[in-house]
Formats: C-alpha cells, structure tokens, sequence
C-alpha cells in the first residue's frame, strides 16, 4: 500500500487519473501533505499549487482553483474548477488578468464585485507562482 | 404575364428565405460541434460534483449551516427564486416557450412571492411584454457559456439566500435527454439539503457502512467554501446542457425551414412552367388565328 489512486477532475474533464506517492495540496488553511492510507476526511481547497509525486517518483505541479478533495478507502478525488499545468498557462493571459483585477480593486466596487475580482486574482496570482517556479 | 412574374418574384424570396435558414443551419451545426465538445468534458466533473455532495452531506454531523436551513415561514409568505436559462436569440423552435412554460407553470404552483432571474434575452423580454416583474439587474447572456458567468450567477444569488431574500432557488434549464431530444429540468438549488433530497432520496441505501470522515477546518467551513463550487460548476453544467440544446433546437428548426421552403419552390416551379406554357399556347393560338384571318381574306 504504498500507492493511492487519484483523480483529479476539472471543469473541462479528467485532469489526472492513476496512482500517487504523495502530495501536497493547497487547503483553505494552508498546505497539507497526503500519503497512502490516509484517514478519510473531505477537505475544501482554494487557489493554489497542487504537488503530486507519481510511482515513478516524479514529482509534477498544477494550478488549480477552488474545489475539494475527498479521501475514502486509499482513494482520492479532487474535484476543481480549474487545473492547468505549467505549460498549458499562457502567461499574457495571466499577467493581464493580474492587472485587470488590481486596477479594478482600485475602484470602489460592491462587495460582491470585490470577492469575484479577489478571486479572479487569485487565480492569476496562483498560475503566475507556478511559472516562475519552473 | 402578371401572374409570371408574380410567381417568379415569390420564388425569389423564398430562395432568399431559405439562403438565411441554410446559413442559420450551418452556423448552428458548428455552434452545437462545439457545444457538444465543451458538454462532453464537463460531465464528469458535473456527475463528481453532485456524488461529492451527496457523500458530504450524508456524512455531515447535524449542521445549523444558513445553506442548509430550510425556510420556517409559511408557504404564502416565502419568496421563491427561479433562474431561468432562455436563449438570447429565437428562430429555435420551442426551446424558449418550453423553458417559460414550465417557470410559469412553477410560480403558479408554489404560490407565495416570486423573484424571477433570466439568462437570456429572449426570456427578459417575454417577461416585460407580459408585464411581469424580473430582476432588473441581473443581466447575463446565454451565448457561449464560460466559468466567469457560472461564478457572477452564483456570487448575485448566494447572499440574497443567505441574507433571507429569497427563502429557495430553483433552477429552470433545458438538458438533452439524447442526441436529439431535449427536455425542459427543474431543480432545487437552495436550501441544499431538499436539493439533494429530491434527486436522491430513493437511491441511497440507508444501512450501508458509512466512513468516519474528518472535515478540515471545521464541517461549516467546508460547506462554506464547498457550496458556492458546487452553485458555480452546477449553473455553469446547466448553461452549457442548454446552450446545447438551444442550438440542437435551432438547428432542427433550420432544417424544417429549408425543406419546407424546398417543397414551397418545388410547388411554385410547376406553376410557374404551367403558367409560362399557358402564356405560350395562347399566343400561338392568336397568332395562328391572325395568319388564318389574314389568308381568309
């Protein structure tokens, strides 16, 4: 049991599917390693970069968004409204994002406009993080 | 002659009809491709959406949580949200009268007052011809559904719930029963708990082995950031499942368009060659009849 099997699923389908080492995912109160056999629990994730070692030992990144991760049976599920991988992140995009969303906070915004251009940040911020780390 | 040319100018603009309802078709084949394509990739994350909150709140401790609660005014007095999803365009067949049908039909049933959130054009504007009142502001498109809309639907609705604006949200959507057929849904977003009560009740077990589960932080902070994910991805699966459909029900109304206005011309021709004969008969008749009174003489 020194495996566990994944799925990471995204909005636009399976993100990841097969069996991992360990990883590191970014939870709502900070960083939380997982490794085979771990207690069943359902933990609520945010923006940030997720870790993952395969059975090779390979290590690999992803940004995701918002989302949860299960744990049940040596079994987990990460459902995510976004992951993307390093090399599929247009870093223009990013940056624009980026600023688009400081700009606008500027301004004075309802609160619901501020939460989703807090979001919409966090997420730039998130792919940004990971391309400068490669 | 008059009769020719009337025939041939209604000819004209059939042709002319059906070069739009060719055109309207081909965009909508390709819109629905695409479409289909984007319907496709979401529905594991839709059906993992849905499995992840029922496993949730099957193994939730009793919560107090302001998602879950369910209204204790009377029927009369609660105010019923509905989000409707019509198309900004029409020329799609039935697919917006179906969809304002059923809201209309729900409103009447659930009685009390209604707060009414349309996506789409078409829907805002039955509603302001009929004279009945939708949330002003609460402008979205249906065209193209992205993340970003799903995420602005869910961040306009959420508080008016929480705050006790509205006492339950219901969803009104189109989704495609099979690769052709397209049915009017009905589903309860808000409160959570009778959402998942109405879609799941009869198909859990009750006695299986439930799982110890640990929520990290704590099981109200999970439902907290859990359920405006679950609003996000369940609006967003609900606007790509109808844009499909709207553009399957486009695309067959083209269709039908076109082979009707193929038969139209079919008609029109053999009236036209019928009509073109009959003017060429009868001018041989007086022209034979000129030259026969002319060599009588």
């Amino acid at each position: 049991m020194n495996t566990f099997a994944t799925q990471i699923i995204s909005s636009d389908g399976m993100f990841y599917f097969g069996r991992l080492k360990n990883m590191i995912i970014p939870a709502v109160d900070g960083e939380l390693g997982i490794l085979p056999g771990h207690e069943e629990m359902i933990i609520a994730l945010k923006e940030g970069i997720l870790r993952y070692q395969d059975g090779k030992e390979e290590w690999h990144k992803a940004a995701i968004g918002r989302g949860t991760i299960q744990f049940a049976n040596n079994r987990c599920t990460i459902v995510v409204d976004t992951a993307e991988k390093p090399e599929d992140i247009d870093i223009n995009r990013a940056k624009e994002a980026k600023i688009r969303a400081e700009k606008k906070l500027q301004q004075k915004l309802s609160e619901r406009e501020y939460r989703l251009l807090q979001m919409s940040l966090a997420r730039a911020l998130t792919r940004l993080k990971l391309l400068e780390k490669n | 002659m008059a009769q020719l040319k009337e025939i041939r100018d209604r000819m004209n603009s059939i042709e002319g009809t059906q070069k739009i309802t060719g055109a309207m078709y081909m965009i909508a084949t390709t819109k629905l491709r695409r479409a289909r394509q984007s319907r496709d990739n979401n529905a594991v994350y839709f059906s993992a959406l849905k499995n992840l909150i029922e496993r949730l709140l099957r193994h939730l401790p009793e919560s107090e949580h302001p998602y879950l609660r369910v209204s204790e005014k009377k029927r009369d007095d609660q105010t019923h949200g509905y989000l409707m999803i019509t198309a900004d365009k029409g020329l799609a067949g039935a697919y917006n009268q179906n969809i304002l049908k059923e809201t209309e039909r729900f409103i009447k049933e659930d009685g009390g007052r209604a707060r009414i959130f349309v996506v789409g054009e078409t829907g805002r504007r039955y509603f302001k011809n009929h004279g009945k009142e939708i949330e002003e502001d609460f402008v979205f498109s249906s065209e193209a559904p992205t993340h970003h809309t799903g995420r602005a639907i869910t961040s306009y609705l959420l508080p008016l719930f929480r705050d006790g604006e509205i006492d339950d949200l219901r969803i009104v959507y189109t989704a495609m029963k099979s690769a052709m057929e397209a049915e009017v849904r009905v589903r309860k977003l808000l409160p959570l708990v009778s959402a998942l009560e109405a879609e799941y009740e009869k198909q859990i077990p009750r006695d299986i082995y439930n799982e110890e589960f640990i929520f990290s932080p704590s099981p109200d902070e999970v439902i907290s950031a859990v359920v405006p994910n679950y609003l996000n991805g369940y609006i967003y699966s609900a606007l790509i499942e109808s844009f499909c459909a709207e553009q399957n029900s486009r695309m067959l109304a083209m269709q039908t368009a076109s082979d009707a206005a193929t038969s139209m011309i079919r008609n029109l021709r053999v009236q036209y060659n019928r009509a073109r004969q009959g003017v060429i008969t009868q001018e041989i008749t007086e022209v034979s009849a000129g030259a026969e009174a002319l060599g009588d003489k």
